[in-house]
């Protein structure tokens, strides 16, 4: 499925590259990416319609040079001013056919910087409020509660430290599969800095350039997220590779919420880069309508996050955090109770047990375990 | 498609810890690493005491958070219900071992204690290395015996035959005629262990009984009749 919507992908941008032509000093608007929202005929598309247009031209070319809603800002070294305002003149021009109006336009007009990063943070929020919720359900697991009064005997300046470290050393880092496999560890490297790049990089272009102009390639602004992307790229298609080749990706379980996870991320990457690949090609009727489709994939990935694969960029971390912690509590040699427990660390999960079977016997009151009788 | 699971009847348990050797052997389990463990609880307050064994091992469950947990798929669930770590595929993480509600993973990391070198005749062909070093490793109910037919170790070893191994969904399977012999007889029904974590699992437990009434299956003369019993106990006096 990954690959024909792939081929699709591509088979549509040859054929728009192939439709497009040459600059001609007669129709430059045809050109431009401004196309790409107020369609080849002016008559609007995610953008409002232009022809006919009854703005003044210094409106018009400081809407161009600053912005404005979802437009970008754009500079001289793009487009000239003596191309802006024959442009200008162009639009104004265009027969206004009311039939050509799109439905996008009504959708489009909508949309705003604003509006946009709303619908992003209330995935967000979604997401945040069931990764919180599936958190619990593993420190449920891990018996944290348990641990804590032997955590508490042990010093919580210490816990902290061994948290902290943990999720740098285990979490960032991934020391366990540095040790173990480092070409793994390299290609798992791709997909978490590649995606650490682009969130860093979205956060940064939020505060540095706002109404997303165009940046030359050697602005680290752009270069910043070209090369997270490429990253992530390359580790999406080492990943799918191994998911097609490994005989044992199936663990019986998880399966079908792999492929949903990594299935997004592939539509993400292909549509981010057709997008990137097109403008710099100039195909510019097809550009709005893929970065929609790319800003759709994200949400999606963000939305579904917490139930697929996706879950497992913060649960591992937290999991690993907690096997650091019990390490140290049983390290740290605390007096539990008992003298020694055969392979320790799992005491607190013992008395649960413990507990649990004796309330099935319908029997209460302290409990006392002991080891190596 | 069979289900795999272990019943195992604390009535029957004396807590010998003939499983904890068996399955040690069996597996070759390198140092401080038990798959199958007896819990000696004891409870209450004197005099109301009370002395459980509850002998403990991987509960091999349908919704596994240890497998859901692994970063590196190294956990599987086959088809007949039977969960593994995949000792190649496992890089030693640990979030399993925090992620099992049971705490039965087994994970040492930078381990010292390790099998003796090949030199003797003796580690060359008793020891059995299944295991690998610093990786993650739990009970697989002795998916290699299970796969020839055989019960696990833990279940022969037994001497109170308190352990019991058997396919759910085979109705004339040992475990399945147990679990309806014990409902008609003792009316007691198996449990799981810590039902509250959703983890759905195979391995399931008969409580012990308090009031032992012996059956005596049809035989109406003299040894265990349940009046006998009773009057032995007012006798001692016991309440």
């Amino acid at each position: 499925m990954n690959f024909k919507t792939l081929l699709i992908f591509l088979i549509v941008g040859i054929a728009a590259i192939g439709n497009s032509q040459g600059p001609t000093r007669k129709d430059i608007f045809g050109t431009t990416s401004c196309i790409g929202c107020h369609g080849q005929s002016a008559m609007g598309g995610l953008g409002p319609p232009l022809a006919q247009a009854k703005l003044k031209l210094k409106d018009f070319s400081s809407i161009v040079r600053t912005g404005k809603g979802m437009m970008p800002a754009i500079k001289e070294g793009e487009l000239n001013d003596a191309d802006l305002a024959s442009i200008y003149t162009e639009v104004q021009a265009k027969p206004w056919v009311p039939d050509e109006i799109p439905i996008a336009y009504k959708v489009g007009q909508f949309l705003s910087p604003k509006s946009v990063s709303h619908i992003f943070l209330a995935a967000f929020l979604f997401a945040a409020i069931f990764a919180i919720r599936g958190l619990s359900y593993w420190l449920k697991c891990a018996a944290v509660k348990d641990l804590l009064p032997a955590v508490g005997q042990m010093g919580w300046f210490k816990a902290v430290g061994t948290i902290l470290k943990s999720l740098v050393v285990d979490g960032i880092c991934v020391a366990s599969l540095y040790q173990a496999d480092k070409k793994r560890w390299l290609l798992h490297g791709l997909l978490l800095y590649g995606m650490c790049g682009l969130i860093l990089s979205d956060v940064l272009i939020a505060i540095f350039n706002p109404q997303r102009g165009q940046l030359p390639m050697t602005n680290p602004l752009k270069l910043l997220p070209v090369l997270s992307g490429l990253a992530i790229a390359l580790g999406v298609v080492y990943v799918m590779y191994r998911y097609k080749k490994d005989d044992y990706i199936d663990n019986g379980v998880t399966l079908g919420k792999d492929f949903l996870f990594l299935n997004l991320l592939v539509h993400v990457v292909v549509s981010g880069f057709l997008v990137v690949t097109l403008k710099r090609f100039g195909v510019n009727d097809w550009v709005m309508t893929i970065y929609m489709y790319h800003l759709a994939a994200v949400f999606f990935l963000i939305v579904t996050g917490p139930f697929t694969r996706f879950q497992h960029m913060y649960v591992v971390p937290a999991l690993a955090a907690v096997t650091r912690l019990t390490e140290a509590v049983v390290a740290s040699g605390v007096d539990l109770g008992f003298e020694r427990e055969p392979s320790p660390g799992r005491h607190h999960k013992s008395t649960k047990i413990a507990a649990d079977v004796l309330k099935h016997l319908g029997e209460e009151g302290p409990i006392v375990m002991r080891y190596y009788p | 498609m069979a289900r795999y699971s272990m019943l195992i009847d604390l009535t029957r348990c004396i807590g010998c810890d003939a499983c904890t050797l068996a399955c040690k052997q069996e597996n070759g389990t390198p140092y401080d690493t038990f798959f199958a463990r007896v819990l000696n609880v004891e409870s209450g307050k004197y005099p109301n005491v009370k002395r459980i064994y509850v002998p403990v091992l991987c509960n091999h469950c349908d919704d596994p958070a240890c497998l859901k947990s692994c970063p590196n798929k190294a956990i599987v669930r086959r088809q007949d219900g039977i969960v593994l770590v995949d000792q190649e595929r496992c890089k030693g993480t640990g979030a399993c071992v925090s992620a099992c509600p049971y705490g039965n993973i087994i994970l040492h990391r930078n381990e010292e204690e390790w099998y003796l070198d090949e030199t003797e005749r003796y580690e060359k062909e008793f020891v059995k290395k299944r295991l690998k070093q610093n990786v993650a490793r739990k009970c697989t109910y002795c998916a290699h015996r299970v796969d020839q037919g055989l019960n696990p170790a833990c279940v022969v070893a037994c001497p109170t035959t308190a352990r019991i191994f058997g396919d759910l969904d085979d109705p004339n399977s040992e475990v399945s005629i147990y679990i309806q012999e014990q409902a008609e007889q003792t009316g007691r029904k198996p449990f799981h262990l810590l039902e509250e974590a959703g983890t759905q699992p195979a391995g399931c437990y008969l409580a012990t009984m308090a009031e032992q009434v012996p059956h005596t299956m049809g035989q109406t003369d003299g040894i265990g009749e349940a009046k006998d019993y009773e009057s032995r106990r007012t006798a001692r006096g016991r309440k």
